[in-house]
């Protein structure tokens, strides 16, 4: 069953067309890859599905609910989680407190206002999990802006798990990582991905290779393929367009 | 306990307690009543500015109006002082509501341009609706009744030192309400989005909303600031609401610090009013001493007097303070 379904999709910027015509379906459960050179519309798909943008035409879909023009925090709660291609966290507050406001927004209890954050012990303790589960326990208390750029990935990650979405959104999370940490990256997508469904945008070939279940590929705003992993490689078209001729 | 003593809250009640005892004889009574006055305003308004970060140069239109709004109350309403505060901030708060609806969108620069044009709108409206606010003399009249407590027993503020006391006791209650705000979900949802709004959405976070509320309730701390102001100069003046004096709040909160202190702008705040007063009463031309002292306060304490001490805000050295 498709947990998310894009249907006609168009996106133009000015002149530049982003997105053209794209229904594309993401299964439950499984991880999907969305790949295709720079410029190919991946990221702009991310951005029209979670309501960053508003599409030209065509509808979003999530389980059979038309959530399309909706705005962000709205699609959030519905239980879409995003990370993003530039770190996106916090950087003026503690590793905790980034993890404790995804906590405390799952939990709708932003608007309380005279007691304090260190009271509500059932958003502190499921935060302490996280930390734990993401293994950044140990600084947890730190300012975020000292961690060190992989800790920073991870931290975004959990940021997003704690918001216990049931889609997942993932946008290069490897970039910029050497490849001691890619593996990191790699086992935890792995680790995750049998609690919810991941879209994964990657560059990463030997990422998208073996954590995938499914690959869509992109290509100047349009879908050129979607299978499974075998079927991408031998795929002519795919060669051609992006891959330029893997093995 | 001692750790109690120590805490910048303890420290600024202990001062202001004490105070009338040594200033009393020397006359400074209203000065040190205004300073209070435009505490309350300037800790309030850093809900906006230092919290979540929206840099508003018109909440004198809060002040002015608070002030206008009590003495109004006052003189066709009820003859009272709870009533006329309580009306004052419950309008300013209402004002702010309205406008919020479509300031709550803007940021940085474009919020600011808005924020000055508001303010200078309602300077206008003041300045010239003769029949209602007194136009350019000011809505004069305006009395401190006694407090009645639902009939029961009345405590007479007319007098100097219990108008003084009474501001102290609101002060009070104020600082502590928004060192509990702070510090609650609300204040670290502020604090998120004024770091990072599109993060903040992203968790689920009605950022709109969130930037909304932070503009009602400084309008709210503005308009008990203006309504105290008005019962302290027996009067309402559109002043205030000009756009030239609309950023005197901005400034106290920048000079102590408040981007990141909580207690900046009561330093701010006293700062600001005694080089007026002090200044002033040796050359009209204050504002050229103050604004050198701005640009000392730039160049080499660009975070404030009390900048570097990280108080009320959720990072680095907070741990060294318990909650009061």
């Amino acid at each position: 069953m498709a947990i998310l379904e894009t249907a006609n999709i168009e996106k133009h910027f000015g002149g530049l067309i982003a997105n053209r015509d794209i229904s594309i379906k993401i299964e439950e459960g499984a991880i999907t890859s969305i790949i295709g050179p720079n410029g190919a519309g991946k990221t702009t798909l991310f951005n029209i599905m979670t309501g960053l943008y508003k599409p030209d035409s065509g509808r979003i879909l999530f389980q059979e609910q038309d959530i399309t023009g909706w705005p962000i925090h709205k699609i959030v709660e519905l239980g879409i989680a995003r990370s993003f291609q530039v770190l996106n966290i916090f950087n003026e507050i503690s590793p905790f407190e980034n993890i404790r406001l995804a906590v405390q927004s799952r939990k709708k209890k932003g608007f309380h206002f005279l007691r304090s954050t260190k009271y509500f012990d059932d958003i502190n303790e499921e935060a302490e999990t996280v930390l734990a589960e993401i293994g950044l326990a140990s600084v947890k208390n730190i300012p975020t802006k000292e961690l060190s750029y992989g800790n920073k990935r991870i931290l975004e990650i959990g940021i997003t798990l704690a918001s216990e979405p049931k889609l997942l959104l993932m946008d290069e999370p490897t970039s910029g990582l050497p490849s001691s940490e890619t593996e990191r990256i790699k086992e935890f997508i792995k680790k995750i991905s049998e609690r919810l469904t991941i879209v994964v945008i990657e560059h990463d070939m030997n990422v998208v290779l073996t954590i995938s279940d499914t690959i869509t590929v992109l290509h100047q705003g349009r879908v050129i393929a979607q299978g499974s992993p075998e079927e991408i490689k031998a795929n002519n078209q795919v060669q051609e367009a992006y891959l330029g001729g893997i093995d | 306990m001692v750790r109690y003593f120590r805490h910048p809250m303890f420290i600024t009640f202990a001062v202001f307690l004490i105070l009338p005892a040594f200033i009393m004889k020397l006359g400074f009574m209203t000065l040190a009543i205004e300073v209070m006055i435009w505490i309350i305003f300037a800790m309030g308004y850093n809900i906006l500015l230092g919290y979540t970060g929206l840099p508003s140069f018109g909440h004198g239109l809060f002040f002015g109006t608070g002030a206008y709004i009590c003495g109004l109350i006052q003189q066709h309403i009820i003859a009272g002082t709870w009533i006329p505060i309580l009306g004052s901030m419950l309008f300013c708060g209402m004002i702010a509501g309205i406008v919020g609806l479509f300031l709550a969108r803007k940021r940085g620069i474009y919020f600011a341009l808005l924020t000055i044009a508001l303010t200078q709108l309602f300077f206008f409206i003041a300045f010239l609706w003769d029949g209602v606010t007194g136009g350019e003399d000011g809505l004069m009249g305006i009395e401190r009744y006694a407090l009645t407590f639902f009939g029961l027993f009345s405590i007479p503020i007319e007098g100097i030192l219990s108008y003084y006391y009474f501001v102290f006791v609101i002060l009070m209650v104020s600082l502590i309400l928004l060192w509990k705000m702070v510090h609650s979900p609300l204040g670290s949802v502020l604090y998120a989005t004024k770091q990072n709004e599109v993060r903040a959405k992203y968790l689920g976070y009605n950022s709109v909303l969130y930037k909304w509320i932070a503009l009602v309730i400084s309008a709210i701390f503005a308009g008990l600031a203006g309504a105290l102001y008005a019962m302290l100069m027996h009067g309402a003046f559109a002043n205030p609401m000009h756009w030239t004096k609309s950023g005197d709040v901005v400034m106290m909160v920048l000079i102590g610090g408040g981007l990141t202190n909580f207690f900046g702008p009561i330093l701010g705040a006293a700062i600001f009013i005694a080089i007026r007063d002090i200044i002033s009463s040796i050359t009209e031309h204050w504002y050229l001493f103050y604004g050198l002292l701005i640009v000392f306060i730039i160049l080499f304490l660009p975070e404030g007097i009390l900048g570097y001490f990280r108080v009320g805000h959720a990072s680095g050295r907070e741990e060294v303070l318990e909650e009061v």
